[in-house]
């Protein structure tokens, strides 16, 4: 029989832990069972009711505490599989980049076929090499195709524009006026920031940044008193970074197609991959960009709100608009060795 | 507190650097849930020994994620149970605590002059 007593405590215990769901429930329900437990051997001895759960919830001690306690052991446990697992995704990107290049220099490989058309080409099938390499060509695109609201595409664009900005002796107040004039959009600092930190005109700038977007220069400037920014219904917030974390409202949703890198990263051959290889190189990358993309504490692997669904090559990923745009910038710097390879061939 | 009924228990600052080796010397004899290792710990001590639940499920907790042992829910029976039971990893490190412990013990005896020594309470 479920006790209110001990439902209290349980809940009370779980929002203290900074584990995902189901880790959470796991501690809650071996927990209940020795609470449970517990209560019924005391009861035996002779305790009241009322008694015996006051002594099985004191011996299970202070709910903030014993959380801590869970949420060190998992996160040291958590940074050991990190560790393992960039150490392991370093060296398979590695093999994986020397095995691309072994393979495409060696005689009688594809490009070899492609030179014995293009000599074929000079001998009259001269439409056959363009076509095949183009094909090739964009196979590999540029950048990772992303999908992103109309709204989010115009604070792209005013976010990577650039400006000289002298911040010397300005405060972090005056300096977001600043950019708000320069890129013509109204900011509004979040209550989580006038609770953390008081009056923005108290931080004095030593900076001076020239040739930065105003994307980057906020990270700078806002990094280090903890706080990022995140645009939403139609202005930019300045907001803590423990509300970014926590705050459901200031995620959105952006799709990635990673379907090309996928296919150009694990198949030199141009093959069609089957269906279930695509699924299982789109987790792999999920979980790296989860692993390696921005702190661990804002994706829900390590209790955070951010999530990432892979669906058939396209990533879903949930997350704020800052780590959106870390996660493209990650995405886009791992086709580069591929599009180098690419680029070599095509030249060839 | 009742001391007549109930024996002195053992002073937690005294218990801590043995704590590992209690539980995993009660997971060496057959696999446990959390509940049962305290009962079996608090029957062999002579109820000297009085490990806290909030004490208790942490160590559990770190000694699976040092591998040293390992879980397995049970939902055969009414109530859902979280079984713990030694890796080999776990008994080397038990048969290699036992060692150091032995050697603590034999430290402390030599150490204690010879009257002390010998009229150690009966366990």
């Amino acid at each position: 029989m479920p006790e209110h007593e001990f439902e209290l405590y349980l809940s009370l215990l779980s929002k203290f832990l900074k584990l995902n769901p189901q880790q959470r429930e796991e501690i809650a329900e071996e927990l209940r069972g020795h609470l449970e437990m517990r209560l019924e051997d005391l009861a035996k001895e002779g305790h009241s009711r009322e008694e015996a759960i006051r002594l099985a919830l004191d011996e299970m001690g202070d709910a903030g505490e014993l959380a801590q306690h869970f949420s060190t052991i998992a996160k040291s446990r958590r940074r050991k599989l990190i560790m393992r697992c960039t150490l392991g995704t370093a060296v398979a990107f590695a093999f994986g980049l020397v095995l691309f290049t072994a393979f495409w220099n060696e005689p009688g490989r594809p490009h070899e076929v492609l030179h014995s058309m293009a000599q074929e080409g000079a001998a009259g099938v001269s439409e056959t090499l363009p076509q095949v390499q183009n094909e090739r060509v964009a196979k590999l695109a540029e950048k990772t195709k992303v999908f992103k609201s109309e709204e989010l595409k115009k604070w792209d664009a005013i976010l990577d524009e650039k400006f000289e900005l002298d911040l010397l002796g300005l405060s972090l107040q005056e300096v977001l006026n600043q950019m708000a004039t320069l890129g013509e959009f109204q900011i509004v600092i979040h209550n989580s920031v006038d609770e953390m930190l008081g009056d923005l005109e108290g931080y004095e700038l030593h900076e001076s940044l020239s040739g930065l977007s105003l994307r980057q220069s906020l990270r700078i400037i806002l990094w280090k008193q903890q706080l990022t920014y995140a645009p939403r219904d139609g202005v930019l917030y300045i907001l803590t970074m423990e509300e970014a974390l926590r705050n459901r409202d200031f995620y959105e949703i952006q799709m990635y197609d990673c379907r090309d890198f996928i296919v150009a990263s694990q198949n030199a051959n141009d093959e069609p991959l089957e269906r279930n290889r695509i699924r299982g190189e789109a987790e792999q990358l999920s979980e790296v960009i989860q692993m390696l993309v921005g702190s661990q504490d804002r994706w829900e692997i390590a209790g955070g709100q951010g999530t990432i669904q892979a669906m058939g090559g396209i990533l879903i990923v949930k997350q704020t608009s800052d780590y959106h745009h870390e996660v493209e910038e990650f995405l886009d710097q791992l086709r580069q060795p591929y599009l180098a390879a690419q680029a070599k061939l095509a030249a060839e | 507190m009742t001391n007549k009924t109930t024996p002195d228990k053992f002073d937690s600052q005294l218990m801590r650097g043995s704590l590992d080796l209690m539980v995993l010397a009660i997971l060496d004899r057959e696999a446990q849930y959390g509940y049962s290792i305290q009962q079996k710990l608090r029957e062999a001590s002579g109820e000297k020994v009085d490990l806290k639940a909030g004490t208790l499920y942490p160590i559990l907790h770190r000694l699976e994620a040092e591998k040293l042992i390992r879980s397995k829910w049970d939902e055969s029976s009414a109530r859902k149970r979280k079984w713990y039971e030694l890796t080999k990893t776990g008994r080397k490190r038990l048969q290699q605590q036992a060692q150091t412990w032995h050697a603590y013990v034999h430290c402390i005896q030599s150490l204690l002059p010879p009257k002390l020594a010998l009229t150690l309470p009966a366990p």
